[in-house]
């Protein structure tokens, strides 16, 4: 730990924009790269799924509770992570309130590289309209006041949800030069709808592509994407959060090489450990674990996390990934105030990777 | 920060209550100044029908577990003890009658279509209670052994001499509560299933986690 001046005190925005650039904060953010959406939340708003994933002022509504109710330093209206694929072209099941809308992966719509097909009307898509107009909404709300975060699906994601896992898996087994094709044909959808996002307004984007860590190595994701990521951070000019779920020490360093602004990591990998690995290359963003501490544990608990992300130098701090719908509010709300508290003893003392 | 008040630590959650607009019912704990835990049936939609429906589940936790209802308007076991789970139980059974049906304590007998017999359960004194037959019928320990267990679990009651028996902690009687749980208590895995997939239901996967 080292000894700093003051920071000044910053609006939510100008705190969470200097983080993910590792400048020096006022306290450390609190954020949401992925969905903080709850039912009670849904209730707070009337903007319950699926209709907040399909309408841009109910998604637009329930986005800002997480600023405006749990007291994030953020919004993100990208609850899910299907609205690409729907204007892809891929049979979707939406769900009802309390369950997340999926993509059907068993009927896939490619097979070949050939099939790729970004629609020329992609971003007229309503699935695509709806975030876009949600962004423009959430700016006009909160001006410069809070950042806005938005998403765009990888490729690697994409190719799941369009070829389906197994064959898209098997696929880079057996012809890992055909699987670089469909990503780079996919990945055109990626950037189109993450400019779009740009134009719309947001501060930053997530960028989720998931060669977990189950399915897949640190050595897959140097081959087929590492590269592929650096060229995103080129492409879109906007802070760049990749997500990536499960245990993944083993590619953090490879990811820490692409430019990205920040990692969003999973409570598999310890806060300490990863951010050795990363070695203030970028940001990590995390790591609340969420099936057992946040929703099935209690505040003190979630503070017990808090304070540990916090003593490892992490530069933003939140949900490992979208949270359990249920989660009860009380769990989300000590997030933010487990962080002021700890920075009210801990006054203008940052961890070495907040103060350069 | 606004709309989040005081409410206590939410133990229990109707995601969907099919009975009003889909809206989400919390069963909040909140420690009463005398220590006693009380609980709080709160929703956070203004929707229309809303408080009514509220009110209609408060009632059936009064009707069906005996409970009573403070001047606040919060809920608590008359014995003093907070019976957490049991309450768990209650208001999740509450919550599937439908605002407005008529309601009213259940028997301690019941038809067990598993062993083809009436199964009864008979109030020993001290909070505990023995499951038996309401006629003779040897041969059906087991099945008395199981629905005592069931009643165990689901209302965190502790075991007696006997495998036929359940004890609440508070050492008191409990006879509308039993008169609920008995039905479940018949299936307890059953029970036991749903709420494994109302704990997993509306959690997100990574695709490659995902089933569809």
């Amino acid at each position: 730990m080292k000894q700093t001046s003051p920071v000044k005190a910053m609006t939510s925005r100008q705190r969470v924009m200097a983080a993910l650039k590792r400048e020096p904060v006022d306290r450390t953010p609190v954020i949401n790269p992925t969905s903080v959406a709850t039912v009670e939340l849904m209730d707070m708003v009337d903007a319950p799924f699926p209709h907040a994933n399909r309408d841009a002022p109910a998604m637009a509504r329930l986005a800002a509770t997480g600023h405006t109710v749990l007291g994030f330093d953020s919004v993100m209206p990208v609850f899910s992570i299907i609205q690409e694929s729907s204007a892809l072209g891929c049979k979707m099941q939406w769900e009802q309130k309390d369950n997340w809308p999926t993509v059907r992966m068993n009927e896939p719509i490619w097979k070949v590289p050939d099939d790729i097909h970004v629609p020329s009307d992609y971003l007229s898509h309503p699935d695509i309209v709806c975030v876009l107009d949600a962004i423009r909404l959430l700016r006009k709300e909160f001006g410069d006041d809070v950042a806005i975060i938005g998403k765009t699906m990888g490729p690697w994601s994409l190719g799941y949800h369009c070829f389906g896992v197994e064959p898209f898996l098997l696929m880079s087994l057996d012809n890992p030069g055909k699987t670089m094709q469909c990503l780079e044909r996919m990945k055109e959808a990626t950037i189109q709808f993450g400019l779009a996002q740009i134009d719309a307004g947001v501060d930053a984007l997530t960028l989720p592509d998931h060669a977990t860590g189950d399915l897949v190595s640190g050595e897959y994701y140097k081959r087929f994407l590492m590269d592929m990521h650096s060229e995103f951070v080129s492409d879109i000019p906007v802070p760049l959060i990749l997500h990536i779920c499960g245990r993944t020490v083993d590619r953090m360093d490879y990811i820490a090489q692409t430019g990205m602004a920040a990692f969003h990591f999973d409570s598999k990998n310890s806060p300490s450990e990863s951010a050795k690995i990363v070695a203030d290359r970028i940001s990590l963003v995390g790591n609340i674990n969420n099936p057992e501490t946040l929703f099935a544990k209690n505040p003190e608990d979630v503070r017990a996390e808090v304070i540990k992300n916090l003593e490892s130098g992490i530069q933003l701090v939140g949900p490992e990934c979208a949270i359990p719908l249920q989660t009860r509010i009380e769990n989300l709300v000590e997030i933010p105030k487990a962080v002021r508290e700890w920075h009210s003893t801990h006054a203008h003392v940052h961890p070495p990777s907040h103060t350069h | 920060m606004a709309d989040t008040a005081d409410l206590g630590d939410r133990i229990e959650l109707l995601s969907m209550d099919k009975h009003c607009d889909e809206i989400s019912v919390g069963l909040y704990e909140h420690p009463a100044p005398d220590g006693v835990a009380e609980y709080l049936v709160h929703c956070y939609s203004q929707k229309d029908g809303v408080a009514a429906r509220l009110q209609f589940i408060t009632s059936a936790m009064k009707i069906m577990g005996d409970m009573k209802q403070t001047a606040e308007g919060r809920l608590r076991f008359a014995c003093r003890n907070g019976h957490r789970r049991a309450c768990q139980r209650l208001f999740l059974e509450a919550g599937k009658f439908a605002t407005g049906e008529a309601l009213e304590p259940r028997s301690l007998s019941i038809y067990d279509k598993k062993s083809g017999i009436d199964i009864i359960v008979e109030s020993g004194g001290s909070g505990g209670y023995g499951v038996t037959a309401v006629s003779d019928d040897d041969g059906r320990e087991k099945r008395f052994k199981a629905i005592a267990g069931g009643l165990r679990k689901l209302a965190e009651m502790a075991e007696g001499d006997a495998d036929n028996q359940a004890f609440f902690a508070c050492g008191q009687a409990h006879d509308t509560l039993i008169g609920l749980l008995l039905p479940r208590a018949l299936n307890v895995r059953a029970v036991l299933r749903e709420e494994d997939a109302a704990a997993s239901q509306g959690v997100l996967s990574a695709p490659s986690a995902q089933s569809v």
